[in-house]
């Protein structure tokens, strides 16, 4: 196997999951707690845009749009609904509430679409082969899409000057009041910027996979782990994290550890040591405990207080 | 007074009224069906399976209920859905037996769900059909059955396939990381050896995952001539389209244990020329079968599953009328006795018990996949 | 003419009531330095003007209307400039996003020639431009800080204490921008603990003690008089 190609599947697995890990941060950074139903966005997103795509006989893309704007009103809804009347409380209380949302929400789904396996209607994509790599249409539609969202947010952050009082709002609360900037409104603003990269996401791999009511549930580990390994609150550390997390998972099952410890057959003799693949998961997980032990403020480091 | 003895005149009719359905509702409860419990995969990992469970319970309980029921009774069958996931099969197990108070429960389907529900009827003294197949299954208890030949017979005879098809020494096995998975991938791992074959790459999956890429290359990286083991349900579709995208197919083929397992729910391209084995259905009662699922349901069965669902609930039948009694201590003991003499659908149609309640013959059908269809294998 | 006209509030956090019933004014072309020894109430009343605490009784009137209910971002829209003590930049903005922050309120044209002014009344945020607010050094946080209450050009700019922590010659430098801001148009009202130099730029001084206006004078004539020398300027 070519290690393009290796590169190429991390590459994918990065590109959904940065999508959600991004969404999760920017969320973190105004809210100050860790939501755990922001996957359950992915899930409701992906389900939606089924819906239009596979019922309603819409064009995948068109579905997709319109079940990110979806979602993302429906973030603020939800907002409006529990957790603007624990603003202040403590980030203990908000995040078992969210726990609770996120419960609430992977089985309204299982009650409105059922436990079944769903697809959308593209049909089974053949792949191409491109320097020596195999990738479908579809994985290089998810890649792009990826890159050009991660450089949009990039843009809103930096240049608009709703990003720019995102993070000003995310930096000092009370002095961005003090200039006039409504915080609420941008606290809806981000809710909505969370939900719809989620649901972005969460439709990248019904595209790339499949659809099921756990499918949000089944990625919290990896986006968390990513969102801790770049430093919770910052969405460029997500990007990276995402990455290294993908190749890592990618790498990590494929290398030959004997070769390694011996420097490839120079000081004895071992091969065929690798990872088992039942311990894919704990990747997730030892990157979380070792970041949290090492870098608590992750790789990139948080944002200056 | 004249009121009085107005109210009076009305409760007499009222206590008349209510006795008198009393009476009925006895008359009723003499007629009242024999309920028993199944367990199902109706969501989850394995819904699909799940599916042809369904109907051929519903078969077997028509058949039943035609032919007089149990006891002069109907026989009725209490479903609930396991999700593919013990924690909520043991929830129905608890349901069935402390609410419903059923004398049998048919079903586990999965190892992983058979073993801790298994342990709770036996403890209850409630008897338990599975079809599930780990070995570990016979260690349960005496209220245990299962009605399926183990792994160890399943594994061996998928790599002796393998071996004698393909003549294959250079082995790449995948299985799914769960009770059942594990002792495929044991025993098929001890069958290759004894076979002097070379075990190249070994991969336990998780299930319910979106992203099974690196499990692939790592079970490609070596170039293996044949992959065997077993892939289940949603991840099966999921695995395979994968391998598909990415190219990655074994030399001279897939081998799977249960290979309806892996190409039912899996999308027709990329499980074209798989090979594999499942239960043998063939012979005049299997065809039977077959043919009442076509009319009733218009498509022939994915799975070979509805079989083996289909023996579970006439055996518990036969054993009911033989013990002339719905207590699970005597259809327990009248398992043993109809077993040898009842004629099955599934894995050959000798259902008969060895001293665990095991399965104690098994056939297996080669089988390979054409066009999205499991079509016999011939050489 | 009265710009801001306090009528005896009461405020405070929660159940903890501070101000008991303060009143105040200030004419459009005043500076007011307000002190009083710790906990007295000073950094509550900026609070309180500013809407970050909502008064319990009383009224807040400012340019005529009322605005006691207002919430600061609000207040900031009708002219209300807020510097506080601490936490006063937002440390991962550059000096130019936060200026550009300062203008939240106003439209984008003429956002950079209104940079450029306040860059000739701040010369030492032009060179730090695209420096991170959490580089700059204490003196020029607080430049900052006050520049970017000024990019709206506010009737009214309250100050809690803009020369706490600084060198004495950050210090001197701080009160000179203070006197140039005065002179531009804008009213002040300043917080301050150790307030020679603040009266010194003052026109009026309020007194405040445990909550309630304890004295009110011109500020010349506090700086004359030895008992309050004594007690509240520390000698």
């Amino acid at each position: 196997m070519l290690f393009q190609q290796i590169v190429i599947n991390a590459l994918i697995r990065a590109s959904e999951l940065g999508l959600l890990a991004i969404g999760l941060t920017v969320t973190y950074d105004i809210l100050k707690f860790a939501n755990f139903a922001h996957v359950e966005f992915a899930c409701i997103g992906a389900f939606l845009a089924y819906t239009m795509n596979v019922t309603l006989g819409m064009n995948i893309i068109l579905a997709g749009l319109v079940a990110i704007l979806v979602v993302g009103v429906l973030s603020i809804f939800i907002d409006r609904l529990v957790f603007i009347r624990l603003r202040g409380a403590s980030s203990i209380a908000l995040m078992v509430t969210s726990l609770g949302l996120g419960i609430a929400l992977r089985n309204g789904v299982r009650a409105i679409w059922g436990a079944r396996i769903k697809g959308y209607a593209i049909g089974l994509q053949n792949p191409v082969e491109l320097i020596g790599v195999r990738i479908t249409p579809v994985q290089i539609f998810i890649i792009l899409t990826s890159v050009i969202s991660m450089v949009i947010i990039h843009l809103i952050l930096k240049r608009t000057k709703l990003g720019k009082a995102m993070r000003a709002t995310s930096a000092n609360p009370a002095l961005a009041q003090a200039c006039g900037i409504h915080t609420e409104r941008i606290v809806r603003w981000v809710w909505f910027m969370g939900a719809s990269l989620a649901a972005l996401g969460g439709i990248m791999i019904g595209l790339d996979t499949h659809l099921t009511p756990r499918m949000g549930f089944s990625v919290m580990i990896p986006v968390f782990a990513i969102s801790i390994l770049g430093g919770l609150g910052n969405p460029y550390g997500a990007m990276v994290g995402a990455l290294i997390l993908g190749l890592t998972e990618n790498i990590g099952l494929y290398t030959d550890l004997g070769k390694i410890l011996t420097l490839n057959g120079l000081i004895g003799n071992l091969t065929g040591l690798y990872i088992p693949t039942g311990y894919k998961l704990a990747i997730s997980f030892i990157i979380m405990i070792v970041v949290l032990l090492w870098r608590p403020s992750g790789i990139m480091g948080k944002r200056e207080r | 007074m004249k009121q009085t003895n107005f109210f009076g005149l009305v409760l007499f009719f009222a206590s008349l009224v209510i006795i008198s359905l009393f009476v009925a509702s006895g008359a009723i409860q003499a007629k009242e069906p024999v309920k028993i419990g199944a367990i199902i995969p109706i969501t989850g990992t394995s819904e699909v399976e799940g599916q042809d469970m369904s109907r051929g319970l519903q078969i077997a309980l028509d058949e039943i209920n035609t032919a007089g029921g149990v006891l002069g009774r109907s026989l009725e069958v209490i479903v609930e859905d396991t999700e593919t996931r013990p924690k909520s099969g043991l929830d129905a197990v608890h349901k069935l037996i402390d609410i419903n108070k059923v004398p049998v429960i048919l079903g586990g389907y999965f190892s992983s769900v058979s073993l801790p529900t298994g342990n709770y009827s036996n403890s209850q003294g409630v008897v338990q059909l599975t079809w599930s197949t780990s070995p570990a299954l016979r260690k349960v208890g005496p209220f245990f059955f299962g009605i399926c030949g183990t792994d160890e017979l399943m594994a061996a005879n998928t790599v002796k396939f393998a071996i004698e098809d393909a003549r294959a020494k250079r082995f790449g096995i995948i299985v799914d990381n769960s009770a059942y998975g594990l002792g495929v991938l044991e025993f098929s791992k001890r069958e290759i050896k004894k076979a002097g074959g070379e075990i190249v790459a070994e991969v336990k999956y998780e299930r319910e995952k979106a992203d099974y890429r690196p499990e692939l290359q790592r079970v490609f990286a070596q170039k293996p001539e044949v992959v065997v083991g077993t892939l289940i349900g949603k991840d099966a579709r999921t695995i395979f389209k994968q391998a598909y995208e990415l190219g990655l197919k074994p030399q001279s083929g897939w081998y799977l244990s249960w290979i309806s397992l892996a190409t039912a729910p899996s999308i027709p391209e990329t499980v074209e020329g798989v090979k594999g084995l499942i239960g043998r259905l063939k012979g005049k009662a299997a065809n039977r079968f077959n043919e009442m699922y076509q009319e009733k349901y218009g498509a022939p069965p994915q799975t070979v599953w509805g079989h083996y669902i289909y023996d579970a609930v006439w055996l518990t039948a036969l054993a009911i009328n033989f013990a002339n009694s719905p207590e699970p201590k005597a259809i327990k003991d009248a398992l043993f006795k109809v077993a040898p003499v009842y004629r099955g659908v599934s894995g050959g149609g000798d259902k008969t018990f060895n001293a665990d309640g095991m399965q104690k013959y098994e056939v297996y059908q080669r089988m390979v996949c054409k066009n999205g269809k499991l079509v016999i294998y011939q050489k | 003419m009265v710009l801001l006209e306090i009528k005896s509030i009461y405020s405070g956090y929660g159940d903890m009531e501070i101000l008991h019933g303060v009143s105040m004014e200030l004419h459009h072309d005043e500076i007011v330095t307000i002190i009083g020894p710790n906990a007295s109430g000073k950094s509550t009343l900026l609070k309180t003007i500013m809407g970050y605490l909502i008064p319990t009784k009383g009224k807040i009137r400012f340019n005529g209307a009322d605005v006691t209910h207002l919430r600061p971002d609000e207040k900031a829209r009708v002219g209300i400039g807020y510097v506080p003590q601490l936490e006063n930049v937002f440390p991962p903005l550059t000096v130019t996003e936060s200026l550009d922050m300062g203008a939240y309120t106003m439209p984008r044209h003429g956002l950079k020639e209104r940079i450029e002014e306040i860059f000739d009344l701040f010369p030492v945020l032009r060179v730090k431009r695209k420096e991170k607010a959490s580089a700059l050094s204490g003196g020029q946080r607080q430049m900052l800080a006050m520049a970017q209450a000024l990019m709206t050009g506010p009737n009214l700019l309250l100050l809690d204490e803009p020369s706490a922590g600084l060198a004495p010659n950050t210090r001197i430098d701080v009160f000179k921008k203070i006197q140039e801001i005065h002179h531009m148009g804008s009213a002040i009202i300043i917080v301050e603990q150790d307030a020679y130099q603040s009266l010194r730029i003052s026109n009026r001084c309020y007194i405040l003690v445990m909550g309630q206006k304890e004295h009110e004078a011109p500020a010349d004539r506090i700086l004359e008089d030895e008992r309050i020398k004594k007690a509240y300027l520390g000698g």
